[in-house]
Protein backbone atom coordinates (compact mmCIF):
# COMPACT_ATOMS: atom_id res chain seq x y z
CA UNK A 1 0.00 0.00 0.00
CA UNK A 2 1.55 3.22 -1.18
CA UNK A 3 1.91 6.37 1.11
CA UNK A 4 1.21 9.73 0.21
CA UNK A 5 4.56 10.15 -1.74
CA UNK A 6 4.65 6.88 -3.50
CA UNK A 7 6.78 3.96 -1.40
CA UNK A 8 4.68 3.77 1.77
CA UNK A 9 8.39 2.92 3.64
CA UNK A 10 11.63 4.31 3.19
CA UNK A 11 14.30 1.85 2.70
CA UNK A 12 16.12 0.93 5.95
CA UNK A 13 19.56 1.60 4.38
CA UNK A 14 18.77 4.58 2.87
CA UNK A 15 16.99 6.26 5.90
CA UNK A 16 20.13 5.47 8.01
CA UNK A 17 22.23 7.07 5.88
CA UNK A 18 20.38 10.11 5.49
CA UNK A 19 19.87 10.36 9.19
CA UNK A 20 23.49 10.08 9.76
CA UNK A 21 24.22 13.03 7.28
CA UNK A 22 21.25 14.72 8.35
CA UNK A 23 23.09 16.25 11.60
CA UNK A 24 24.92 18.48 9.23
CA UNK A 25 23.51 18.03 6.07
CA UNK A 26 20.92 20.17 5.24
CA UNK A 27 20.10 17.86 1.67
CA UNK A 28 19.76 15.25 3.87
CA UNK A 29 17.12 16.27 6.44
CA UNK A 30 14.96 17.68 3.51
CA UNK A 31 15.00 14.29 2.06
CA UNK A 32 14.07 12.93 5.38
CA UNK A 33 11.86 15.91 6.05
CA UNK A 34 10.03 15.61 2.79
CA UNK A 35 9.06 11.80 2.97
CA UNK A 36 7.62 12.02 6.45
CA UNK A 37 5.80 15.31 6.60
CA UNK A 38 2.76 14.14 4.46
CA UNK A 39 2.59 11.35 7.15
CA UNK A 40 3.39 12.51 10.25
CA UNK A 41 0.83 15.31 9.70
CA UNK A 42 -1.25 12.77 8.48
CA UNK A 43 -1.10 10.58 11.70
CA UNK A 44 -1.40 14.30 13.93
CA UNK A 45 -4.51 15.52 11.98
CA UNK A 46 -6.39 12.18 12.24
CA UNK A 47 -6.57 12.34 15.57
CA UNK A 48 -6.64 15.75 16.32
CA UNK A 49 -8.94 17.10 13.73
CA UNK A 50 -8.00 20.67 13.35
CA UNK A 51 -5.56 22.14 10.84
CA UNK A 52 -4.24 24.42 12.56
CA UNK A 53 -3.44 22.54 15.60
CA UNK A 54 -1.66 19.90 12.89
CA UNK A 55 0.18 22.04 12.08
CA UNK A 56 1.77 22.82 15.19
CA UNK A 57 2.27 19.54 16.57
CA UNK A 58 4.12 18.68 13.19
CA UNK A 59 6.11 21.61 12.88
CA UNK A 60 6.82 20.91 16.91
CA UNK A 61 7.83 16.94 15.84
CA UNK A 62 10.00 17.75 12.77
CA UNK A 63 12.18 20.98 15.54
CA UNK A 64 12.30 17.91 17.71
CA UNK A 65 14.26 15.75 15.47
CA UNK A 66 16.17 18.27 13.81
CA UNK A 67 17.57 19.46 17.63
CA UNK A 68 18.01 15.07 18.58
CA UNK A 69 20.19 15.16 15.23
CA UNK A 70 21.83 17.73 15.05
CA UNK A 71 22.88 17.31 19.18
CA UNK A 72 24.16 13.54 17.97
CA UNK A 73 21.15 12.46 20.68
CA UNK A 74 19.49 9.66 17.97
CA UNK A 75 20.25 5.98 19.44
CA UNK A 76 17.14 5.05 17.88
CA UNK A 77 17.52 2.23 14.85
CA UNK A 78 13.90 2.87 13.38
CA UNK A 79 14.03 7.20 12.80
CA UNK A 80 10.46 6.82 11.23
CA UNK A 81 8.91 4.96 14.60
CA UNK A 82 10.81 7.40 16.30
CA UNK A 83 9.48 10.43 14.57
CA UNK A 84 5.56 9.00 15.24
CA UNK A 85 6.87 7.79 19.05
CA UNK A 86 7.51 12.20 19.26
CA UNK A 87 4.75 12.36 17.24
CA UNK A 88 2.11 10.58 19.61
CA UNK A 89 3.62 12.09 22.55
CA UNK A 90 3.07 15.78 21.46
CA UNK A 91 -0.63 14.44 20.23
CA UNK A 92 -1.44 13.33 24.20
CA UNK A 93 0.16 16.28 25.59
CA UNK A 94 -2.03 18.84 23.58
CA UNK A 95 -5.07 16.74 24.29
CA UNK A 96 -4.29 16.14 27.79
CA UNK A 97 -2.61 19.77 28.62
CA UNK A 98 -6.06 21.15 30.17
CA UNK A 99 -7.07 18.69 32.44
CA UNK A 100 -3.15 17.42 33.30
CA UNK A 101 -4.57 14.40 34.33
CA UNK A 102 -2.63 11.44 34.89
CA UNK A 103 -2.08 8.36 32.56
CA UNK A 104 -0.49 5.47 31.80
CA UNK A 105 2.05 5.02 28.47
CA UNK A 106 0.05 3.43 25.52
CA UNK A 107 -3.28 5.27 26.48
CA UNK A 108 -4.08 6.97 23.11
CA UNK A 109 -7.72 6.43 22.83
CA UNK A 110 -8.27 9.20 20.16
CA UNK A 111 -6.63 7.30 17.40
CA UNK A 112 -8.61 4.13 17.65
CA UNK A 113 -11.86 5.88 18.42
CA UNK A 114 -10.69 8.01 15.37
CA UNK A 115 -10.48 4.79 13.35
CA UNK A 116 -13.35 3.25 14.23
CA UNK A 117 -15.78 6.37 13.29
CA UNK A 118 -13.90 6.49 10.29
CA UNK A 119 -14.84 3.03 9.05
CA UNK A 120 -17.62 2.75 6.74
CA UNK A 121 -18.76 -0.60 7.17
CA UNK A 122 -21.43 -0.53 9.61
CA UNK A 123 -20.71 -3.97 11.22
CA UNK A 124 -16.63 -3.47 11.40
CA UNK A 125 -17.33 0.18 12.90
CA UNK A 126 -19.50 -1.77 15.61
CA UNK A 127 -17.20 -4.24 16.55
CA UNK A 128 -14.59 -1.73 16.45
CA UNK A 129 -16.47 0.08 18.99
CA UNK A 130 -17.04 -3.00 21.10
CA UNK A 131 -13.18 -3.37 21.92
CA UNK A 132 -10.76 -2.31 24.75
CA UNK A 133 -9.45 0.62 23.79
CA UNK A 134 -5.65 -0.74 23.86
CA UNK A 135 -6.92 -3.19 20.93
CA UNK A 136 -8.77 -0.50 18.77
CA UNK A 137 -5.07 1.31 19.58
CA UNK A 138 -3.27 -1.58 17.99
CA UNK A 139 -5.74 -1.60 15.24
CA UNK A 140 -5.35 1.38 14.48
CA UNK A 141 -2.04 2.14 14.87
CA UNK A 142 -1.68 -0.70 11.95
CA UNK A 143 -4.43 -0.35 9.16
CA UNK A 144 -5.14 3.34 9.77
CA UNK A 145 -1.79 4.99 10.27
CA UNK A 146 -0.66 2.13 8.10
CA UNK A 147 2.58 1.81 10.06
CA UNK A 148 5.08 -0.87 9.63
CA UNK A 149 5.61 -3.33 13.02
CA UNK A 150 8.67 -1.50 13.71
CA UNK A 151 7.71 1.74 13.79
CA UNK A 152 4.22 0.78 15.25
CA UNK A 153 6.32 -1.08 17.96
CA UNK A 154 8.52 1.90 18.53
CA UNK A 155 5.01 4.34 19.36
CA UNK A 156 3.93 1.85 22.03
CA UNK A 157 7.71 1.59 23.42
CA UNK A 158 7.81 -2.40 23.32
CA UNK A 159 9.65 -4.94 21.22
CA UNK A 160 8.06 -6.19 17.70
CA UNK A 161 7.53 -9.68 19.12
CA UNK A 162 5.05 -7.64 21.78
CA UNK A 163 3.92 -6.02 19.16
CA UNK A 164 2.66 -9.09 17.05
CA UNK A 165 1.31 -11.00 19.80
CA UNK A 166 -1.21 -7.65 20.99
CA UNK A 167 -2.18 -7.47 17.56
CA UNK A 168 -3.22 -10.90 16.93
CA UNK A 169 -4.88 -10.53 20.20
CA UNK A 170 -6.96 -7.77 18.58
CA UNK A 171 -7.83 -9.54 15.85
CA UNK A 172 -9.27 -12.25 17.82
CA UNK A 173 -11.13 -9.92 20.13
CA UNK A 174 -12.11 -8.32 16.79
CA UNK A 175 -13.39 -11.41 14.97
CA UNK A 176 -14.85 -12.29 18.27
CA UNK A 177 -16.70 -9.18 18.52
CA UNK A 178 -18.21 -8.98 15.07
CA UNK A 179 -19.56 -13.23 15.81
CA UNK A 180 -21.09 -11.20 18.36
CA UNK A 181 -22.48 -8.62 16.46
CA UNK A 182 -24.06 -11.17 14.07
CA UNK A 183 -25.57 -13.00 17.22
CA UNK A 184 -27.28 -9.58 18.12
CA UNK A 185 -28.42 -8.42 14.89
CA UNK A 186 -30.00 -12.19 13.97
CA UNK B 1 -4.60 -18.23 10.86
CA UNK B 2 -7.29 -17.62 7.40
CA UNK B 3 -9.75 -15.55 8.86
CA UNK B 4 -7.14 -12.63 10.80
CA UNK B 5 -5.79 -12.84 6.70
CA UNK B 6 -9.81 -12.08 5.74
CA UNK B 7 -9.31 -9.52 8.93
CA UNK B 8 -6.21 -8.16 7.72
CA UNK B 9 -7.75 -7.12 4.14
CA UNK B 10 -11.05 -6.22 5.68
CA UNK B 11 -9.00 -3.77 7.85
CA UNK B 12 -6.44 -2.55 5.02
CA UNK B 13 -9.54 -1.44 2.77
CA UNK B 14 -11.42 0.24 6.02
CA UNK B 15 -7.99 2.10 6.66
CA UNK B 16 -7.25 3.02 3.35
CA UNK B 17 -11.06 4.38 2.71
CA UNK B 18 -10.53 6.61 6.29
CA UNK B 19 -7.32 7.85 4.96
CA UNK B 20 -8.55 9.30 1.74
CA UNK B 21 -9.93 12.90 4.04
CA UNK B 22 -8.52 15.18 1.25
CA UNK B 23 -7.38 17.18 4.64
CA UNK B 24 -5.51 15.08 5.78
CA UNK B 25 -2.65 16.41 3.58
CA UNK B 26 -0.64 19.32 4.37
CA UNK B 27 -0.88 23.03 2.90
CA UNK B 28 1.81 23.55 0.39
CA UNK B 29 2.30 26.75 2.14
CA UNK B 30 2.50 25.31 5.05
CA UNK B 31 4.90 22.29 3.91
CA UNK B 32 7.05 24.59 2.31
CA UNK B 33 8.08 27.66 5.43
CA UNK B 34 8.60 24.70 7.88
CA UNK B 35 11.20 23.10 5.46
CA UNK B 36 12.80 26.25 5.05
CA UNK B 37 12.72 27.18 8.46
CA UNK B 38 13.79 23.89 9.56
CA UNK B 39 16.51 23.48 7.23
CA UNK B 40 17.95 27.29 7.29
CA UNK B 41 18.72 25.78 11.11
CA UNK B 42 21.32 23.25 9.79
CA UNK B 43 25.27 24.57 9.66
CA UNK B 44 24.82 23.85 5.60
CA UNK B 45 21.56 26.13 5.48
CA UNK B 46 22.66 27.13 2.27
CA UNK B 47 20.27 24.98 0.64
CA UNK B 48 18.49 25.02 -2.54
CA UNK B 49 15.37 26.49 -2.65
CA UNK B 50 12.74 23.14 -4.15
CA UNK B 51 11.73 25.68 -6.99
CA UNK B 52 14.43 28.04 -8.36
CA UNK B 53 14.46 29.97 -11.60
CA UNK B 54 18.03 29.99 -12.89
CA UNK B 55 18.93 30.40 -16.74
CA UNK B 56 19.53 26.54 -17.14
CA UNK B 57 15.83 26.24 -15.32
CA UNK B 58 14.67 28.40 -18.34
CA UNK B 59 16.63 26.91 -21.17
CA UNK B 60 15.36 23.14 -19.67
CA UNK B 61 11.64 24.31 -20.21
CA UNK B 62 10.35 22.93 -23.18
CA UNK B 63 7.71 25.49 -23.55
CA UNK B 64 10.64 27.99 -24.10
CA UNK B 65 13.01 26.11 -26.33
CA UNK B 66 11.50 27.40 -29.71
CA UNK B 67 11.32 30.96 -28.52
CA UNK B 68 15.05 30.53 -27.44
CA UNK B 69 15.53 29.22 -31.24
CA UNK B 70 14.11 32.03 -33.05
CA UNK B 71 16.02 34.32 -30.72
CA UNK B 72 19.15 33.10 -32.13
CA UNK B 73 18.23 32.88 -35.70
CA UNK B 74 17.57 36.44 -35.61
CA UNK B 75 20.40 37.63 -33.95
CA UNK B 76 22.35 35.45 -36.41
CA UNK B 77 20.41 36.58 -39.56
CA UNK B 78 21.01 40.13 -38.46
CA UNK B 79 24.15 39.97 -38.38
CA UNK B 80 25.10 38.17 -41.44
CA UNK B 81 22.58 40.35 -43.18
CA UNK B 82 24.72 43.49 -42.05
CA UNK B 83 27.80 42.04 -43.05
CA UNK B 84 27.08 40.79 -46.37
CA UNK B 85 25.44 44.52 -46.82
CA UNK B 86 28.82 46.16 -45.38
CA UNK B 87 30.58 43.65 -47.93
CA UNK B 88 29.10 44.57 -50.87
CA UNK B 89 28.60 47.98 -50.60
CA UNK B 90 31.06 50.75 -50.67
CA UNK B 91 29.75 53.29 -48.26
CA UNK B 92 30.37 54.25 -44.67
CA UNK B 93 29.72 52.36 -41.57
CA UNK B 94 26.36 52.54 -40.44
CA UNK B 95 26.00 54.50 -37.34
CA UNK B 96 26.27 52.31 -34.53
CA UNK B 97 23.08 51.76 -33.06
CA UNK B 98 21.31 49.34 -30.71
CA UNK B 99 21.51 46.07 -32.19
CA UNK B 100 17.97 43.79 -32.71
CA UNK B 101 17.98 41.40 -30.08
CA UNK B 102 15.36 40.21 -27.62
CA UNK B 103 16.48 42.28 -25.03
CA UNK B 104 15.76 45.58 -27.82
CA UNK B 105 13.45 48.33 -26.61
CA UNK B 106 10.36 49.10 -28.23
CA UNK B 107 12.34 51.87 -30.36
CA UNK B 108 15.36 49.44 -31.89
CA UNK B 109 15.68 50.30 -34.83
CA UNK B 110 18.05 48.16 -37.91
CA UNK B 111 21.27 49.84 -38.07
CA UNK B 112 21.39 49.18 -42.12
CA UNK B 113 17.90 50.68 -42.84
CA UNK B 114 17.34 52.63 -45.81
CA UNK B 115 17.76 55.67 -44.44
CA UNK B 116 21.18 55.16 -43.14
CA UNK B 117 22.47 53.87 -46.73
CA UNK B 118 23.99 55.90 -49.59
CA UNK B 119 23.11 55.39 -52.82
CA UNK B 120 24.21 52.41 -54.44
CA UNK B 121 24.73 52.37 -58.51
CA UNK B 122 27.02 50.16 -59.13
CA UNK B 123 25.30 47.19 -57.62
CA UNK B 124 21.60 47.98 -59.04
CA UNK B 125 20.45 44.32 -58.16
CA UNK B 126 20.96 44.43 -54.36
CA UNK B 127 17.92 46.45 -53.72
CA UNK B 128 17.64 47.63 -50.00
CA UNK B 129 14.45 45.14 -49.80
CA UNK B 130 16.76 42.66 -50.58
CA UNK B 131 18.40 42.82 -47.61
CA UNK B 132 17.38 40.19 -44.98
CA UNK B 133 15.68 42.72 -42.90
CA UNK B 134 14.17 41.33 -39.29
CA UNK B 135 11.26 43.69 -39.26
CA UNK B 136 8.35 41.68 -40.41
CA UNK B 137 9.38 38.85 -37.93
CA UNK B 138 9.75 41.00 -34.79
CA UNK B 139 8.41 43.69 -34.23
CA UNK B 140 8.28 44.72 -30.48
CA UNK B 141 5.43 46.92 -29.67
CA UNK B 142 6.01 49.57 -27.84
CA UNK B 143 4.26 48.59 -23.93
CA UNK B 144 3.57 51.43 -21.61
CA UNK B 145 6.08 50.99 -18.35
CA UNK B 146 3.51 49.03 -15.96
CA UNK B 147 3.13 52.00 -12.97
CA UNK B 148 3.11 49.93 -9.98
CA UNK B 149 0.29 50.18 -7.30
CA UNK B 150 1.68 51.38 -4.57
CA UNK B 151 0.86 49.13 -1.42
CA UNK B 152 0.22 50.34 1.84
CA UNK B 153 2.20 48.92 4.23
CA UNK B 154 -0.49 46.40 6.38
CA UNK B 155 -1.12 47.85 9.71
CA UNK B 156 1.25 46.77 12.65
CA UNK B 157 -0.11 45.44 15.68
CA UNK B 158 0.94 45.53 19.19
CA UNK B 159 1.58 42.10 20.75
CA UNK B 160 2.89 42.20 24.34
CA UNK B 161 5.62 39.41 25.02
CA UNK B 162 6.80 38.18 28.62
CA UNK B 163 10.10 35.46 28.19
CA UNK B 164 10.89 33.88 31.52
CA UNK B 165 14.08 32.30 32.28
CA UNK B 166 13.83 28.47 33.95
CA UNK B 167 16.56 25.57 34.16
CA UNK B 168 17.23 24.61 31.05
CA UNK B 169 15.54 27.05 28.65
CA UNK B 170 13.19 29.99 28.01
CA UNK B 171 9.54 30.36 28.25
CA UNK B 172 7.79 32.59 25.47
CA UNK B 173 4.00 33.92 25.83
CA UNK B 174 2.84 36.45 23.93
CA UNK B 175 -0.87 37.83 23.56
CA UNK B 176 -2.64 37.19 20.28
CA UNK B 177 -2.57 38.65 16.77
CA UNK B 178 -5.76 41.00 17.34
CA UNK B 179 -4.95 43.57 14.03
CA UNK B 180 -6.66 43.81 11.21
CA UNK B 181 -4.21 42.15 8.65
CA UNK B 182 -4.35 38.48 6.92
CA UNK B 183 -2.49 36.63 9.55
CA UNK B 184 -0.17 33.55 8.57
CA UNK B 185 2.00 32.44 11.66
CA UNK B 186 4.29 33.35 13.95
CA UNK B 187 7.78 34.15 14.78
CA UNK B 188 10.21 34.74 17.54
CA UNK B 189 13.55 36.14 16.68
CA UNK B 190 16.40 36.09 19.28
CA UNK B 191 19.34 37.68 19.78
CA UNK B 192 22.17 38.68 21.72
CA UNK B 193 22.11 42.05 22.09
CA UNK B 194 19.41 44.65 22.20
CA UNK B 195 18.74 44.48 18.60
CA UNK B 196 15.60 42.71 16.36
CA UNK B 197 14.56 44.41 13.39
CA UNK B 198 10.84 44.00 12.93
CA UNK B 199 11.72 41.87 9.59
CA UNK B 200 12.15 38.69 8.53
CA UNK B 201 14.46 37.21 7.25
CA UNK B 202 16.21 38.30 10.28
CA UNK B 203 18.93 41.53 10.52
CA UNK B 204 20.97 42.76 12.36
CA UNK B 205 22.24 39.93 14.18
CA UNK B 206 19.27 38.55 15.30
CA UNK B 207 18.72 34.84 14.47
CA UNK B 208 15.54 32.63 13.80
CA UNK B 209 15.81 30.09 17.37
CA UNK B 210 13.70 27.39 15.59
CA UNK B 211 10.46 26.11 17.44
CA UNK B 212 8.54 29.18 17.56
CA UNK B 213 6.61 29.13 13.69
CA UNK B 214 3.39 28.63 14.64
CA UNK B 215 0.27 28.75 11.92
CA UNK B 216 -2.27 29.03 14.76
CA UNK B 217 -3.48 32.40 15.93
CA UNK B 218 -4.73 30.84 19.33
CA UNK B 219 -1.11 29.50 19.99
CA UNK B 220 0.64 32.29 22.07
CA UNK B 221 3.45 30.29 23.74
CA UNK B 222 6.88 28.46 22.78
CA UNK B 223 10.00 27.85 24.11
CA UNK B 224 13.47 28.31 23.73
CA UNK B 225 15.87 25.58 24.86
CA UNK B 226 18.81 25.95 22.38
CA UNK B 227 20.38 28.22 24.55
CA UNK B 228 23.51 28.81 27.38
CA UNK B 229 22.78 29.13 30.77
CA UNK B 230 23.76 32.70 32.32
CA UNK B 231 23.45 34.33 29.02
CA UNK B 232 21.00 37.15 28.54
CA UNK B 233 19.27 36.74 25.53
CA UNK B 234 16.37 39.23 23.88
CA UNK B 235 13.68 38.11 21.97
CA UNK B 236 10.72 39.85 19.79
CA UNK B 237 7.77 37.70 18.50
CA UNK B 238 6.22 38.76 15.69
CA UNK B 239 3.23 38.16 13.28
CA UNK B 240 3.71 37.71 9.19
CA UNK B 241 0.78 37.78 6.93
CA UNK B 242 1.74 34.99 3.53
CA UNK B 243 4.47 37.22 1.82
CA UNK B 244 6.84 37.69 5.17
CA UNK B 245 5.26 40.88 5.65
CA UNK B 246 5.27 41.72 9.43
CA UNK B 247 1.87 42.81 10.58
CA UNK B 248 1.87 42.69 13.96
CA UNK B 249 4.84 43.14 16.58
CA UNK B 250 6.13 42.97 20.48
CA UNK B 251 8.84 44.94 22.08
CA UNK B 252 12.35 43.44 22.92
CA UNK B 253 12.10 41.59 26.21
CA UNK B 254 15.39 39.44 27.55
CA UNK B 255 15.51 36.43 30.01
CA UNK B 256 18.62 34.40 31.22
CA UNK B 257 18.18 30.49 31.90
CA UNK B 258 20.09 28.13 34.09
CA UNK B 259 21.27 25.16 33.68
CA UNK B 260 18.98 22.12 34.17
CA UNK B 261 18.34 21.38 37.92
CA UNK B 262 18.62 17.70 39.44
CA UNK B 263 16.14 16.24 41.22
CA UNK B 264 18.61 13.66 43.47
CA UNK B 265 18.20 10.04 43.68
CA UNK B 266 14.98 8.25 42.00
CA UNK B 267 13.59 5.16 44.54
CA UNK B 268 11.79 2.01 43.05
CA UNK B 269 10.82 -0.55 44.88
CA UNK B 270 7.63 -2.71 44.73
CA UNK B 271 4.74 -2.49 46.34
CA UNK B 272 1.07 -4.54 46.38
CA UNK B 273 -0.17 -2.58 43.57
CA UNK B 274 2.56 -2.80 41.54
CA UNK B 275 6.24 -0.85 41.13
CA UNK B 276 6.52 2.77 43.05
CA UNK B 277 8.91 5.09 42.17
CA UNK B 278 9.44 8.05 44.60
CA UNK B 279 11.06 11.14 44.31
CA UNK B 280 12.15 14.70 45.54
CA UNK B 281 9.23 17.44 44.44
CA UNK B 282 10.26 19.94 41.91
CA UNK B 283 11.03 23.20 43.52
CA UNK B 284 11.81 25.69 40.63
CA UNK B 285 8.21 27.76 40.58
CA UNK B 286 4.74 26.65 38.26
CA UNK B 287 5.67 28.97 35.63
CA UNK B 288 8.66 26.48 34.71
CA UNK B 289 6.92 23.29 35.20
CA UNK B 290 4.21 21.46 33.17
CA UNK B 291 4.70 17.85 33.71
CA UNK B 292 6.63 15.36 35.77
CA UNK B 293 7.21 12.54 33.10
CA UNK B 294 8.22 9.08 34.65
CA UNK B 295 10.42 7.97 31.55
CA UNK B 296 11.30 4.25 31.39
CA UNK B 297 13.44 2.05 28.42
CA UNK B 298 14.37 -1.51 28.52
CA UNK B 299 17.51 -0.54 26.03
CA UNK B 300 18.59 3.37 27.10
CA UNK B 301 20.62 3.92 30.27
CA UNK B 302 19.22 7.39 29.97
CA UNK B 303 15.78 7.78 29.03
CA UNK B 304 14.55 10.96 28.23
CA UNK B 305 10.97 11.95 27.36
CA UNK B 306 12.08 14.25 24.77
CA UNK B 307 14.25 11.93 23.04
CA UNK B 308 11.20 9.60 22.34
CA UNK B 309 11.71 6.93 24.72
CA UNK B 310 8.31 5.94 26.20
CA UNK B 311 6.84 7.09 29.69
CA UNK B 312 4.81 5.57 32.77
CA UNK B 313 2.86 8.86 33.77
CA UNK B 314 3.10 12.34 33.13
CA UNK B 315 1.53 14.03 36.49
CA UNK B 316 0.40 17.87 36.31
CA UNK B 317 1.10 18.48 39.64
CA UNK B 318 4.48 19.95 41.18
CA UNK B 319 3.40 18.41 44.58
CA UNK B 320 3.25 14.77 43.76
CA UNK B 321 6.54 12.82 44.88
CA UNK B 322 5.36 9.21 43.91
CA UNK B 323 3.89 6.91 42.06
CA UNK B 324 2.45 3.21 41.68
CA UNK B 325 3.09 2.08 38.10
CA UNK B 326 0.34 -0.93 38.18
CA UNK B 327 1.77 -4.75 37.40
CA UNK B 328 1.71 -5.77 33.94
CA UNK B 329 0.95 -2.46 32.36
CA UNK B 330 4.48 -1.02 31.09
CA UNK B 331 6.74 -2.63 33.17
CA UNK B 332 6.65 -6.38 32.79
CA UNK B 333 7.99 -8.77 35.29
CA UNK B 334 11.25 -10.12 34.77
CA UNK B 335 12.46 -7.27 32.76
CA UNK B 336 14.93 -4.90 33.87
CA UNK B 337 14.33 -1.38 33.22
CA UNK B 338 16.08 2.49 33.06
CA UNK B 339 13.57 4.87 35.04
CA UNK B 340 14.43 8.74 35.99
CA UNK B 341 11.93 11.21 36.72
CA UNK B 342 11.82 14.76 34.09
CA UNK B 343 10.39 17.67 35.00
CA UNK B 344 9.06 18.78 30.98
CA UNK B 345 8.09 22.26 30.44
CA UNK B 346 6.24 22.10 27.37
CA UNK B 347 4.14 24.17 25.55
CA UNK B 348 2.46 23.19 21.97
CA UNK B 349 5.15 24.16 20.14
CA UNK B 350 8.08 22.28 22.07
CA UNK B 351 9.39 21.62 25.31
CA UNK B 352 12.51 21.85 27.67
CA UNK B 353 14.24 19.61 30.16
CA UNK B 354 13.73 21.51 33.51
CA UNK B 355 15.47 18.95 36.21
CA UNK B 356 15.19 15.37 36.38
CA UNK B 357 16.51 12.65 39.26
CA UNK B 358 19.15 10.25 38.31
CA UNK B 359 18.67 7.13 36.61
CA UNK B 360 17.21 4.00 38.15
CA UNK B 361 17.84 0.54 37.33
CA UNK B 362 15.52 -1.93 38.51
CA UNK B 363 14.18 -5.54 37.59
CA UNK B 364 10.74 -5.98 37.61
CA UNK B 365 10.29 -9.07 40.22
Amino acid sequence: MDGPDGASRMDRDRERTLVDRARSDAAAFGELYDFYLPRIYGFVYRRVQERSVAEDLTAATFQRALETLRHREFRNDAFGGWLYRVAANAVVDHVRRGSRLTYLDGTDGSSGDAFAAAVEGLDLRAALERLAPAHRQVLALRFYDDLSADEASTVLGCSRATFAVRLHRALAALRGAMAQEATDAA
Amino acid sequence: MQPDRDLDRLLSAAGSRARLDRDAAPDRDFAASLRDSLLAQLPDGSHEPRVGWSLGTLFRLPRLVPLAAAAVLLLVSVAVGRDLYVALGDHPTPTPSPSPSLEATPTVEPSFSAEARPSVSFLPVVEPTAMPVPEPTVKPTPKPTPKPTPVPPPPMAVLSLAATGCPGGVVLDWSPYEGGGAFNHYLTLRNTSESIPKAYPPQGGAVDPGGTYSANISTTSAVDAEISASVTYYYRTMAFNADDGVIGASAITSAVASPVSSLGTLSVGTVAEGTKLAWTSFAGGDGCFTWYKLAYSESNPTPSYLGGDPYLAALGDPSTTSYVSPTGEALVSGHTYYIRVQVIRATDLGGFLVAQTDVATYTVP
